[in-house]
């Protein structure tokens, strides 16, 4: 049960973490890996309930459904932050607000 | 499974985390990603999820961390601001005072819960409509890889 807890505290780190980076990102590409790192939270998270008690089918699927769409919501980001490059040629937030107006 | 091991992961997929975050190197960064990929990993590997671990592994470590790559080397990038470093730090110290206080707590409650035994029908719905959500996966893979070579393909005004 100690090792649940510890997990579950490594997993609240990696998420509040990743959303503080989010916040004070001055990158595109830095907030997608703080996101990468938002969603190891997650799933550790996730996983931590079937720890302790064999091998849990719920969180296993949960983990799966996860990782899938975090995956796909990375690709699409990264995408995206390709086109604006092209399109501003920067990838800095504040810079691209000025640019839009 | 020792309790030991456990800490000894949980710390080093925090440090490369953090550390992966705070630098200023695109290469670095990276790099530290990938290892916090793959710490990740063993952990899920240790517990006795070996399929989850290998599919983690396979698109974090793999595939995400190419595309990644090649993003940088598209856009040239090699510096990652990160704005002011000192806030930042300061940041993540409160952040894991914070975190070890609601996880003990959020985990004494868990403890409590875990004495009632999961719900038969829970399960059952799960697995009845598991082909439906293998579908849901695909299909939002499929929707993800589209909308990407959409965006990544170059139009002929460009040109």
């Amino acid at each position: 049960m100690i090792e649940q807890t510890i997990l579950f505290v490594t997993s609240i780190i990696l998420i509040l973490l990743a959303m503080a980076s989010m916040f004070y990102s001055r990158n595109l590409i830095k907030t997608l890996m703080s996101f990468q790192i938002l969603v190891f939270g997650i799933n550790l998270a996730l996983f931590t309930n079937s720890v302790g008690g064999g091998v849990d089918l719920l969180a296993n699927t949960l983990v799966l459904f996860s990782v899938l769409v975090g995956a796909s919501v990375e690709t699409v980001g990264l995408a995206l932050i390709i086109q604006i490059y092209r399109k501003y040629g920067t990838l800095d937030p504040h810079k691209l607000r000025r640019l839009r107006q | 499974m020792s309790v030991e091991i456990s800490i000894l992961l949980c710390i080093a997929l925090i440090i490369t985390s953090v550390t992966s975050l705070l630098s200023k190197t695109v290469s670095l960064s990276l790099i530290l990603l990938f290892y916090s990929s793959v710490v990740l990993n063993i952990i899920f590997t240790i517990y006795g999820a070996a399929i989850i671990a290998l599919i983690h592994l396979v698109i974090f470590a793999g595939a995400i961390s190419v595309m990644l790559l090649v993003t940088i080397v598209i856009t040239g990038e090699a510096n990652l601001s990160i704005g002011n470093i000192k806030n930042y730090v300061l940041t993540i110290i409160f952040i894991i005072a914070l975190s070890v206080f609601l996880g003990l707590n959020i985990a004494r409650e868990l403890r409590a819960s875990s004495g009632i035994p999961l719900n038969g029908e829970l399960l059952e719905f799960v697995w009845t409509y598991r082909p439906w959500d293998l579908l849901i996966l695909i299909i939002i893979l499929a929707a993800s890889m589209v909308t990407a070579l959409n965006l990544l393909s170059i139009t002929r005004e460009e040109q």
